[in-house]
């Protein structure tokens, strides 16, 4: 008995690419299925757990939002809804990204999805060029190509360049 | 006819936006865009409406081949407004204010669009 409740305020260490170390409560991990599995799996509390792919912003990010959320009673939807939308509001494109992928690695399926939406919401009314050069995708049509594509699909472009 | 890639970068200048097969100079975004993996590029493709989806049709060839995979219409959210005709075939309702008319745009290849008439109930 003793023990389960020592566990409850147990810490783990995490440590980001650039190797920042984030000290963060057990219950605030347990957000992501990724670290769920890890602690399920012994891994001990005392062991430094490496996320190369994260970097610090990121991380801090992420862990922000776990932290709201483990906190957060169930019966506060709408606060939790409302903070969501706030933490993700002034995010440029690359912080958005770099959330996606983390959430990702991380197995954190809230913060995937309110991520990706937003990223669609994002780029939903703008012209297919601007969002070329938002995923830094390299056009490999043709100019004859692209308009017969463009014609098939007429009534979709109208009012975009 | 194809037009050589020198003669579209001078046409457009540094913000070649339709330039092809070459590496293309933009502003810096504000922090780097990493590069996105195709399982992740669904997950946020699917979230779009399907009038964007049809335009980003003209991103590029695999976003056209993403797009156009009928495994992809089974990541749309609920709410949508498609209706999934015979044959699996994916179709959009668009409604024109201008002719008060429906149409329906089938969203897989080929995509044409089909006059369905009138005030057709959905």
């Amino acid at each position: 008995m003793a023990s389960s409740i020592e566990n409850n305020n147990e810490k783990l260490t995490l440590k980001s690419s650039d190797g920042e170390e984030f000290l963060v409560e057990k219950h605030v991990a347990l957000q992501s299925t990724l670290l769920q599995n890890m602690l399920d799996s012994d891994c001990s509390s005392a062991d430094v757990i490496p996320l190369p792919k994260i970097d610090a912003r990121t991380l801090a990010l992420v862990l922000g939002y776990c932290k709201k959320h483990a906190d957060a009673s169930s019966s506060k939807q709408g606060e939790l809804n409302s903070f969501d939308s706030e933490f993700l509001k002034d995010m440029d494109m690359g912080a958005l990204f770099n959330l996606v992928l983390a959430a990702n690695f991380m197995e954190i399926k809230g913060l995937l999805d309110i991520a990706a939406q937003k990223i669609a919401d994002t780029i939903k009314d703008k012209p297919h060029q601007e969002v070329r050069e938002i995923f830094h995708v390299e056009n490999d049509y043709t100019p004859e190509e692209e308009a017969a594509v463009r014609e098939e699909n007429r009534w979709a472009f109208e009012g975009f360049p | 006819m194809d037009f050589p890639d020198s003669y579209l970068n001078a046409l457009k200048g540094t913000a070649n936006l339709s330039g092809r097969r070459q590496p293309l100079s933009f502003p810096p975004p504000q922090s780097q865009v990493p590069d996105i993996p195709p399982i992740l590029l669904k997950e946020i493709l699917s979230r779009l409406p399907i009038r964007s989806l049809l335009r980003f049709q003209c991103v590029c060839k695999p976003w056209l081949k993403l797009i156009s995979d009928p495994q992809f219409s089974i990541l749309f959210q609920k709410g949508k407004i498609a209706i999934r005709g015979g044959k699996g075939l994916l179709y959009d309702l668009h409604l024109d204010s201008e002719s008060d008319r429906v149409s329906m745009v089938r969203l897989h290849y080929p995509r044409r669009k089909k006059e369905i008439g009138g005030t057709e109930e959905v």
